[in-house]
């Protein structure tokens, strides 16, 4: 498990901003006023694709390279669903893509928790 | 040789520092360092996939080591960084697929992100496994496709872009480990089931 300040603050950082940068996108192009079932796929598509550019671009190198497109994809994938359903009223898309983040990376650490270690080999 | 593969890492040479140096090198220096610590001083060694020798920073003192690249712009970018390690690196031109080494050769075998980005990747194990002497160890320093949603569609979707300019992200490497005749010995996963080491035996 990750436990350098510098890269625990990175993770968080990168899926705290990706996950907003993908909920502005799809709200900015307008998802939130398509048909439901249309505007999930297409955020998610476009979140995903949001995330993939950001963590080539910057995220991974400066904090990592698995480590940083796994998450920030995850991250901007659901972030851009949640965009595109709509953000909660009282919630800025931005706010609630960064949030909507925050929470992936926590799951992805808890899945991390459970798949990392050695490994029993079978046969 | 394969001279589409070798074309594309002398591009990639260019930029492989300034995209590798830092962030990724930096996370993964600790678990490069544990993996390397295994090079022992007595054995003939083969580390395939040199790059810029960003991995020497983690080699241990005192060792003689033959690495092997595909690139001759990324073995010309080594340079510095292997004269100034405190020990002996011959690098050497070569498709790990086609090893111009005798069989039995090599004590120990090193990898470091390698099997992503080898064509033919069975073909390239089997090939170490040919120079490695029998009970010889492979220790590799991989990342790999998951199995594991949804992980797994991301790495398969990232893999048609990465490809293009590096590594594929979904490769089945501890299977074609097995497939290529090695007995794996310990699989340790780093990060997901994606960045792991793995040691096997001849």
């Amino acid at each position: 498990m990750e436990t350098r300040p510098y890269f625990l603050t990175g993770d968080l950082l990168a899926n705290a901003g990706v996950g907003a940068l993908a909920a502005s996108v799809v709200t900015w192009l307008g998802l939130p006023h398509w048909p439901m079932l249309a505007a999930m796929p297409v955020g998610m598509l476009l979140g995903m694709i949001v995330g993939l550019v950001a963590a080539l671009a910057v995220l991974s190198l400066l904090f990592g390279a698995m480590e940083i497109f796994v998450t920030c994809m995850l991250s901007g994938m659901l972030a851009g669903m949640v965009g595109a359903m709509g953000a909660p009223a009282n919630l800025s898309p931005a706010l609630a893509g960064a949030g909507v983040g925050v929470a992936t990376l926590i799951c992805i650490y808890a899945a991390n928790a459970l798949l990392s270690g050695p490994q029993r080999l079978a046969g | 040789m394969d001279t589409f593969t070798r074309d594309k890492w002398d591009r990639v040479s260019r930029t492989f520092d300034f995209m590798s140096q830092f962030g990724p090198e930096m996370r993964w220096r600790p678990v490069k360092r544990k993996a390397f610590a295994h090079m022992r001083p007595d054995a003939r060694i083969l580390f395939v996939a040199l790059g810029t020798g960003l991995d020497i920073a983690c080699f241990p003192p005192q060792r003689k080591i033959t690495a092997i690249d595909i690139s001759p712009q990324m073995i010309e970018r080594a340079k510095s960084r292997m004269a100034a390690y405190d020990g002996e690196i011959e690098a050497l031109e070569a498709d790990v697929r086609e090893l111009d080494f005798p069989d039995e050769h090599f004590d120990q075998v090193f990898t470091s992100c390698t099997f992503c980005s080898v064509p033919e990747p069975v073909a390239g194990l089997r090939e170490l496994r040919r120079v490695l002497k029998t009970g010889g160890d492979l220790y590799m320093f991989e990342h790999t496709g998951s199995r594991w949603f949804p992980f797994n569609v991301m790495m398969n979707v990232m893999t048609p872009l990465t490809s293009r300019v590096g590594p594929d992200m979904n490769r089945p490497t501890t299977d074609n480990v097995r497939k290529a005749g090695f007995t794996l010995e310990a699989v340790d996963h780093v990060f997901l089931d994606v960045v792991k080491t793995l040691r096997a035996v001849k």
